[in-house]
């Protein structure tokens, strides 16, 4: 076992993987750095 | 930063369960959410038995990893204390976490008592009245007046009815005047139509994508099933026109998500439902039908069905999780944003304002006006008007709630669906047990999709997890 493999992944570490191009202008919390490349693939557009 | 001698604790009713070959940990008492493991994460993990310093583990680890420096191993503790599973030194104050004061207000202004539709579970008395232009404009004005003065920092207008659509000149002209006000407050504003779909023509739908204006649709199953409950007043189906309000909707990009409303005529369709939200990559909520005096039918379905139809559901999700996160509107009003003591904003951070100007505590007592617009202090008037008696009755105070895992995530469910059903508050939702029995299952397709995107070689994982983990 080789511990400088742990990971520790939470909803940050999602949005620092997948890159991220914002088209949707929403009034998200992540300020336009939201996870979606598709208008509707965020979850800000969850009403 | 931790340091060699900290001895470091995981935190009480910390939830965990294995999910593929990863550990999910879930501090209900935490605002940053789910956690997920990999092996060699949740090999350190279950090495916190409250007595062991950092110094003490690095021993024990290096009998695995000779190569592990002490630096690695604080490294990885402080991502642990940074996303909340564990913590060293003191516990910070329970009540802390609840003591902030909301700084979001949700607005819900109910511009008419018309529509199009007679959906069968509906608690609104429909009749042709409407929220006349001065009056609408007027609530508006003194909300964010009366937010600005409470030192909210943003506000969301959701347009209701009846159908706020037959009213779209008024709610757009109300979009601009309330961007407008809110600009000179200096306060964040955003609006939301909630529609039952009916009328989203393809130009409604691009208007309303360059108003900048979010749609929330109403879908409760395919075909028949959304038929049997949303009908047009002459008794037909609606499917047919909300499934073309959709496609016009996702032709125009306008961020919009389903709301499902969950009754026991539809119950069985929801998988179905659920793979064609999924497949249109729409984001969509699931709410339980609420019981209310205008209904004449039983609606009602057993807690077993419904069970049953969302874990087929939620295993369609976990097959295949979308990238953002659904969590928050899987299960009702369970959400796992952030703990909280109530289950809603009412009487904390929820104005409700009908369409003759009076104000309501909830949209679900809209006979029951606690005030009006021309009153001093709106914000006031609202703190003042929640119908939970004693006022101040927290999912703490609630004896069957007090010692469950997830008070903090359903909070007890609705207060007035319970009230309704059971004659008072203190006593559990009628929904717990469908509650308690999902909850787990919603974790696990939010771990899932944590692992899918935020670990994209997880499929290389062969090793299982250790096999004891003593939390």
């Amino acid at each position: 076992m080789s511990f400088k493999n742990a990971k520790v992944i939470t909803d940050e570490t999602v949005k620092q993987v997948v890159k991220i191009s914002c088209e949707c202008d929403c009034a998200c919390q992540m300020n336009n750095d939201c996870a979606c490349e598709a208008y509707n693939d965020c979850a800000c557009a969850q009403v | 930063m931790i340091s060699n001698s900290d001895v470091p604790q995981v935190y009480v009713n910390t939830y965990i369960d294995k999910v593929e070959n990863f550990l999910l940990v879930y501090n209900p008492i935490s605002e940053k959410g789910i956690v997920v493991l990999n092996k060699e994460a949740a090999f350190l993990l279950q090495l916190i038995d409250g007595k062991r310093k950092i110094e003490d583990i690095l021993l024990i680890a290096k009998q695995l990893d000779p190569k592990i420096e002490i630096a690695q191993l604080i490294s990885i503790f402080d991502d642990f204390v940074s996303s909340e599973i564990a913590y060293v030194g003191i516990l910070k104050n329970k009540e802390k976490l609840f003591s902030k004061k909301p700084t979001h207000l949700g607005v819900w202004l109910h511009i008419t008592n018309q529509c199009n539709l007679r959906c069968t579970y509906c608690y609104v008395y429909k009749t042709s009245d409407s929220m006349n232009e001065n009056l609408a404009n007027e609530a508006l004005k003194k909300i964010i007046a009366d937010a600005k003065k409470h030192s909210f920092k943003k506000i969301t207008v959701k347009f209701s009815g009846g159908e706020c659509l037959l009213k779209l000149p008024q709610v757009l002209d109300l979009v601009h005047f309330g961007r407008e006000l809110a600009k000179d407050a200096k306060i964040d504003i955003e609006f939301v139509v909630l529609t039952n779909g009916v009328l989203l023509t393809e130009k409604i739908a691009s208007t309303l994508k360059q108003e900048n204006v979010r749609v929330a649709v109403s879908l409760d199953g395919l075909e028949r099933y959304h038929d049997s409950q949303r009908i047009f007043a002459n008794g037909l189906g609606s499917f047919k026109f909300v499934e073309k309000g959709i496609e016009n909707l996702l032709k125009a990009k306008v961020p919009f998500n389903v709301s499902v409303t969950i009754t026991s005529k539809n119950v069985e369709n929801i998988p179905d439902l659920t793979k064609y939200l999924l497949k249109r990559n729409i984001p969509f909520a699931f709410n339980f039908y609420r019981e209310n005096p205008h209904v004449k039918e039983e609606l009602e379905g057993d807690d077993k069905k419904l069970v049953e139809s969302l874990k087929e559901a939620y295993q369609l999700i976990y097959d295949n999780p979308p990238r953002y996160s659904l969590i928050n509107g899987l299960l009702d009003r369970v959400s796992f944003k952030r703990p909280h003591c109530w289950a809603c904003g009412m009487g904390h951070n929820y104005i409700v304002v009908r369409q003759d100007g009076k104000m309501v505590s909830c949209q679900m007592t809209l006979e029951k006006s606690i005030g009006s617009i021309d009153d001093e202090d709106l914000v006031k008037t609202m703190l003042k008007g929640s119908f939970i008696k004693p006022k101040k009755l927290t999912v703490d105070d609630k004896t069957p709630c007090k010692t469950c895992q997830w008070k903090y995530i359903c909070s007890g469910g609705c207060p007035l669906l319970t009230f309704n059903q059971r004659g008072k508050y203190n006593i559990s939702s009628p929904y717990c047990a469908v509650y308690k029995a999902l909850i787990p299952e919603v974790l696990r397709i939010e771990a899932k999709r944590l692992i899918k995107y935020g670990y994209p070689n997880s499929n290389e994982i062969k090793t299982d997890l250790p096999s004891s983990l003593p939390l």
